[in-house]
């Protein structure tokens, strides 16, 4: 099966990494002739005809949907409009707009199905799960995890809003027990600086194994994740994590066997549940165990790459998606889209014309004062008193 | 498993955010009152300094900050038959509301506070609660239900994201715009109700509770 992957670009990050992972391991499998092009090298890709195209990351639908494939799958690997704020309002609506797209899907969540397949029921979906590499993420020794100050992972991208960074590291400068902290970023630069925080990044994933090896637990406090891989590193690992509930982390931790959930936005609630586990060392070394335990059953990198030929192959052979509804459901995307900017338009003008309102305010008490300088220093009893004081220095001198 | 916490509190909490099935185990009394209780659920901003554990949605001193968990048959509840919205809150905040939706639209009804009852009669709920509150307690309810909650932007919101798993604004006009828009839109709307059901599911009171028992177990 001729099978193009068209993903944003190469540089690494979680979603690019799995899609790699994926097509390598279809290429040893064998029946599967992958190609892999970025949106910056497709010219030779739409010279060739493939049975599935697969595209990863809302900028590259329109790649994949230029392909001159049988089938085309949008991979999803997270909800991607929520990676913007509202005043990112078009970025916002083009990756809403790829859930729309006249394709079907591959996504890698439980949470990620139900979203799709409500939306559009349509299309076909097919859960997909992210794999590990259990020979590299396997679980410490136990003597790993000694006594002392506690030892705290963040993972996360701190120049993401959701990856939630500054609340973590928060979180951490307010406990009262003994700790120290890791940071790691795929991009070191510009982190927070904090008194006893320290930073790494780009890390190969055997090296990424020692970083959770050597801490107690990952702490990770995002707004807003897919599948969140480095829970299910930290957990083969051995190491329990505290997480803030965001969408993905009940597919991978369960408070009290494998860690613990802690509340978005209580920063106090989020500090006791670290201090907890720096007083209590037996149950740190309990949830410890139970993060192995958990993880039996999660599918290994080549259980996974099986899941996603199967996927191919069954997309390969299933009735194309119908235009209209995609259409339909771009349509309305775009009509929510459009009702909600209409009344932040409103908003703005109305803060527009409060500012410009009280800059007139301003402008009448700067000039109130004006008038009342000018009324003074035209008084006959100021001019007298200016030139006494004139006097009073030649008297002086 | 049965969730060994006993709920306890006003039946109209009790309808929005109680659990099922009284198991023994610690006390958590919803809403006002409940200073005997291992744990008292405030609807709104507390202080928390004095008597038992305090959770509220904002204030000094609390054992933990969150809105209100959402009694797990409030996951079933049918979609809405009648595309009403109801405006919650105090006087003069919901007339802000409700008298530019009544020009716009009639299907409107006014409630102070929200009822398990009110889920049932209407599509959208839009809290007119003050500038600078935190989310509302029973806010994560109507999300549940696939209801399209719009509020008044909140200081605290409690992991929700504007514009995709509800609608906020910071004005009250603001607030009568979107939930006219919502109706008039309903189908266009769809992903927003998908996303706040998904927002709602870690507040389900089955998953919420068990949680806390295991917290106050080891507290």
């Amino acid at each position: 099966m001729r099978v193009c992957l068209v993903l944003p670009e190469l540089r690494p990050s979680g979603g690019v990494a799995i899609a790699l992972g994926h097509a390598a391991r279809l290429r040893e499998r064998g029946g599967f002739d992958v190609d892999v092009v970025t949106l910056d090298s497709l010219a030779d890709a739409q010279r060739e005809r493939y049975d599935v195209a697969v595209a990863t990351w809302w900028e590259t639908l329109p790649a994949l949907l230029e392909l001159d494939a049988r089938r085309r799958v949008a991979f999803v690997q997270s909800a991607e409009e929520r990676f913007y704020r509202p005043e990112e309002s078009f970025e916002r609506l083009g990756a809403a707009l790829a859930l729309t797209a006249p394709v079907h899907f591959f996504v890698v969540a439980r949470w990620l199905e139900n979203l799709v397949t409500g939306l559009r029921p349509d299309a076909r979906c097919w859960f997909v799960p992210n794999g590990i590499d259990k020979s590299l993420f396997e679980p410490r020794e136990a003597s790993d995890a000694p006594d002392g100050p506690l030892r705290i992972l963040i993972e996360g991208q701190h120049t993401l809003w959701f990856k939630g960074i500054d609340a973590a590291v928060d979180v951490v400068s307010r406990m009262r027990e003994p700790r120290t902290a890791t940071l790691v970023a795929l991009d070191p630069r510009d982190a927070p600086a904090q008194e006893g925080l320290e930073v790494i990044g780009g890390l190969r994933p055997d090296e990424m194994r020692e970083q959770y090896a050597r801490h107690d637990l990952l702490l990770k406090l995002s707004r807003v994740e897919g599948l969140p891989l480095p829970l299910v590193e930290a957990c083969h690992v051995g190491v329990p994590c505290v997480v803030a509930p965001f969408t993905g982390h009940d597919e991978v931790i369960r408070h009290g066997e494998n860690g613990l959930v802690v509340r978005f936005d209580d920063v106090d609630g989020a500090t006791a549940a670290l201090d907890l586990l720096a007083r209590d060392r037996s149950l740190l070394r309990r949830l410890s165990a139970g993060a192995i335990e958990s993880m039996s059953g999660w599918p290994s990198a080549d259980e996974a790459a099986a899941a996603f030929a199967t996927a191919l192959t069954e997309v390969a052979e299933a009735p194309e998606p119908r235009t209209a509804p995609a259409t339909a459901a771009a349509w309305r995307r775009w009509r929510a889209a459009a009702e909600i900017a209409r009344t932040e338009r409103a908003e703005v003008a109305l803060r527009f014309r409060e500012q410009e309102e009280s800059i007139r305010w301003l402008k009448q008490v700067i000039q109130w004062r004006d008038d009342e300088l000018e009324a003074l220093t035209s008084s006959r009893t100021y001019k007298l008193a200016q030139r006494m004081q004139r006097a009073s220095h030649l008297l002086r001198r | 498993m049965s969730i060994r916490v006993t709920t306890t509190g006003e039946p109209r909490a009790l309808a929005l955010a109680g659990l099922d099935g009284a198991a023994g185990g610690p006390v958590v009394h919803l809403g006002a009152d409940g200073e005997r209780a291992d744990v008292v659920w405030r609807e709104g901003n507390a202080d928390g300094c004095d008597g038992p554990r305090v959770i509220a949605q904002g204030g000094a001193g609390l054992w933990r900050c969150a809105p209100w968990p959402v009694r797990d048959e409030l996951f079933e509840l049918a979609p809405p038959v009648e595309r009403n919205v109801l405006v919650v809150g105090d006087e003069p905040d919901r007339s802000q509301v409700s008298e530019w939706l009544d020009r716009h639209d009639g299907r409107l009804l006014e409630a102070d506070v929200l009822e398990r009852g009110d889920l049932e009669k209407v599509a959208v709920v839009a809290f007119a609660q003050p500038d600078g509150w935190p989310l509302p307690a029973p806010a994560f309810a109507v999300l549940a239900t696939r209801r399209v909650l719009v509020v008044r932007t909140p200081s605290v919101s409690f992991g929700l994201l504007p514009g995709i798993d509800h609608l906020s604004a910071r004005t009250a006009a603001g607030v009568a715009q979107l939930a006219a828009a919502t109706m008039l839109h309903w189908d266009a709307f769809a992903a927003v109700r998908a996303f706040g059901a998904i927002a709602a599911e870690p507040h389900r009171a089955s998953t919420v509770y068990a949680r806390l028992a295991h917290d106050l177990e080891l507290d």
